[in-house]
């Protein structure tokens, strides 16, 4: 009788209309303007991605890509131990102890790296490029600890057993066993640190004394006159992004992606 | 240990090994912890310091009496960005949570195809670097010639949050019964009362995790409220950053006000660690 069947699928209407008006539709304005000329009429150009590949910007974008990695990299050599020490059952407080690892994402991160540079400052030591890497390791350390802990948590303990009843020392064990099992958490912990470290500005900038030009800086520098130049910046990053989601889908159920099992 | 006992002795140098090991662990993940409270601790006590810097400490309140009474420009610009960040977490985790839901719900009927690509269409803007996301929108509204407001850095933060949202009912909506929403579907409940009566509280944990998600992000946000901002409009982060520069970190106001931050959210987690506690202990009984 009714003319209009009301179907549950309807629901996800707003959200969907939502993400493509002020998510999706904006990005195609990235992709207008990185293959545009800005004057009057305005015609398709790959000025703007050959400027990228000027000195400055690919200076730059290595320079990200390189501390990235460390910083990736530290995180993970830090943060690992922690979060296998944590996901112990017999470490009785490890439950405890998680949240206060968590604590520091809820205090916004500006006041975070305010606070190092107080600390910097009052022990003399300079700002500059080690002060700046420490300052990504000090915000970014949870990002790595708590995905690798929850994948931890989840690992049949029965294969840990089956291990050390076949004899296999400590080390062995965790060698063979544990980091193997623990790949898809030690995956997105490493993304989680590697794509924001990328892309910041604001920690690399106030704890490097502005000597340190990230992707992030080289965007926040040009966005307000050089729309073109800015949107190859990002066009360029875009690519990156998109392989770290595929290696992502590689390693993870689709649905556990980022995010969902952190909190 | 109950398991020493038991082991053969055999085995026993094994386990003195692996106590050590954990003696050692525990050591190291106090000492990562230690030195990631550092210097948020000190900025604890030397909020109650009047002394310009660390090296000279001298009690003082000064710094809280600034922080609540006086009513220079700076400590003004302060309240107001700190209220803004609040009012703004708040509004756009409601609205995000409300969109996401509805999403979730949404998508959980969908047929496979629309699902996995509207699915892996929620996953972009999650993966995709927050300066991006910032910079596509702030061209957007100059664009459409809408003034860069609340409102703008509103929109924005419901767009970046509400697929998380999305993402942590879904897993809620995959555990329940559907048939109890048909059947009163069936009976001639109106899909909305059905979806207030019936889905709603079945996943009402995944979207308040999912709400507590989206505040989260949102009071943490700096770059998508830096690029789509008026110039008066400020949050907590833009502001700090606006204070940030050349100076010897956190300065006057702000370090009673970062203080104040680090111990409500303390005094929050250790509430809900003890609710929960006691809600797992009854569970048990």
């Amino acid at each position: 009788m009714k003319k209009f069947k009301m179907k549950r699928s309807y629901l996800a209407l707003p959200y969907a209309v939502w993400l493509t008006i002020f998510f999706f539709v904006p990005m195609l304005f990235i992709l207008f303007y990185a293959f545009m000329t800005k004057e009057a009429p305005q015609e398709f150009t790959f000025k703007h991605i050959t400027a990228v590949f000027s000195s400055t910007y690919v200076q730059g974008f290595l320079r990200s890509i390189f501390y990235g990695f460390l910083v990736t990299l530290i995180c993970l050599i830090l943060g690992y131990p922690v979060a296998y020490v944590l996901s112990q059952k017999r470490f009785k407080l490890g439950g405890i102890v998680v949240v206060l690892f968590i604590l520091p994402m809820w205090i916004n991160f500006l006041i975070r790296t305010l606070a190092l540079k107080s600390l910097f400052y009052s022990l003399g030591i300079a700002l500059g490029k080690g002060t700046a890497i420490a300052g990504m390791v000090y915000d970014f350390l949870p990002f790595m600890i708590l995905p690798i802990y929850t994948t931890l948590l989840k690992i049949d303990k029965n294969l840990i057993e089956a291990s050390e009843d076949l004899g296999a020392p400590p080390f062995t064990v965790i060698l063979k066993t544990v980091l193997p099992l623990s790949v898809p958490g030690i995956i997105s912990g490493c993304l989680m640190v590697f794509m924001p470290s990328m892309s910041t500005y604001a920690i690399s900038d106030t704890l490097s004394g502005g000597n340190f030009p990230l992707i992030g800086t080289l965007i926040r520098l040009n966005y307000n006159n050089n729309w073109g130049l800015s949107s190859a910046i990002a066009i360029i990053m875009l690519i990156f992004i998109f392989i770290s989601m595929l290696i992502s889908y590689k390693f993870n159920d689709k649905e556990e992606l980022k995010g969902g099992g952190l909190w | 240990m109950k398991k020493d006992s038991k082991k053969p002795s055999l085995k026993s140098d094994f386990y003195k090994k692996r106590k050590i090991g954990l003696y050692l662990g525990k050591s190291y993940v106090w000492l990562i912890l230690a030195l990631l409270y550092v210097p948020i601790l000190m900025i604890v006590v030397y909020s109650f310091s009047d002394g310009a810097g660390f090296a000279n400490f001298r009690f003082s309140t000064a710094n809280f009496t600034e922080l609540f009474t006086s009513d220079s420009d700076s400590v003004q610009r302060m309240k107001t960005a700190l209220l803004n960040t609040v009012v703004i977490g708040l509004v756009s985790s409601l609205f995000a949570t409300v969109l996401g839901t509805l999403g979730a719900v949404g998508l959980n009927g969908m047929s496979k195809k629309p699902r996995n690509v509207l699915l892996n269409l929620s996953n972009v803007p999650i993966f995709n670097a927050d300066i991006i996301t910032a910079l596509a929108l702030m061209f957007f509204f100059l664009f459409i010639k809408v003034d860069r407001s609340v409102f703008t850095v509103l929109i924005g933060h419901i767009a970046m949050t509400c697929p998380y949202v999305m993402l942590s009912v879904l897993p809620r909506l995959k555990q329940m019964n559907m048939s109890v929403y048909e059947a009163a579907l069936d009976l001639g409940a109106t899909p909305f009362s059905a979806l207030i009566k019936i889905i709603v509280p079945e996943v009402f944990p995944g979207m308040v995790s999912g709400f507590a998600l989206a505040f989260t992000l949102s009071i943490d946000d700096f770059i998508i409220t830096q690029f789509n901002r008026s110039s008066t409009f400020e949050t907590l982060s833009t502001y700090i950053y606006s204070q940030a520069a050349g100076k010897a970190g956190l300065s006057g106001a702000l370090k009673p006000l970062s203080a104040l931050i680090f111990l409500t959210v303390l005094a929050g987690l250790v509430i809900y660690n003890i609710q929960k506690n006691k809600k797992a202990k009854a569970a048990k009984r």
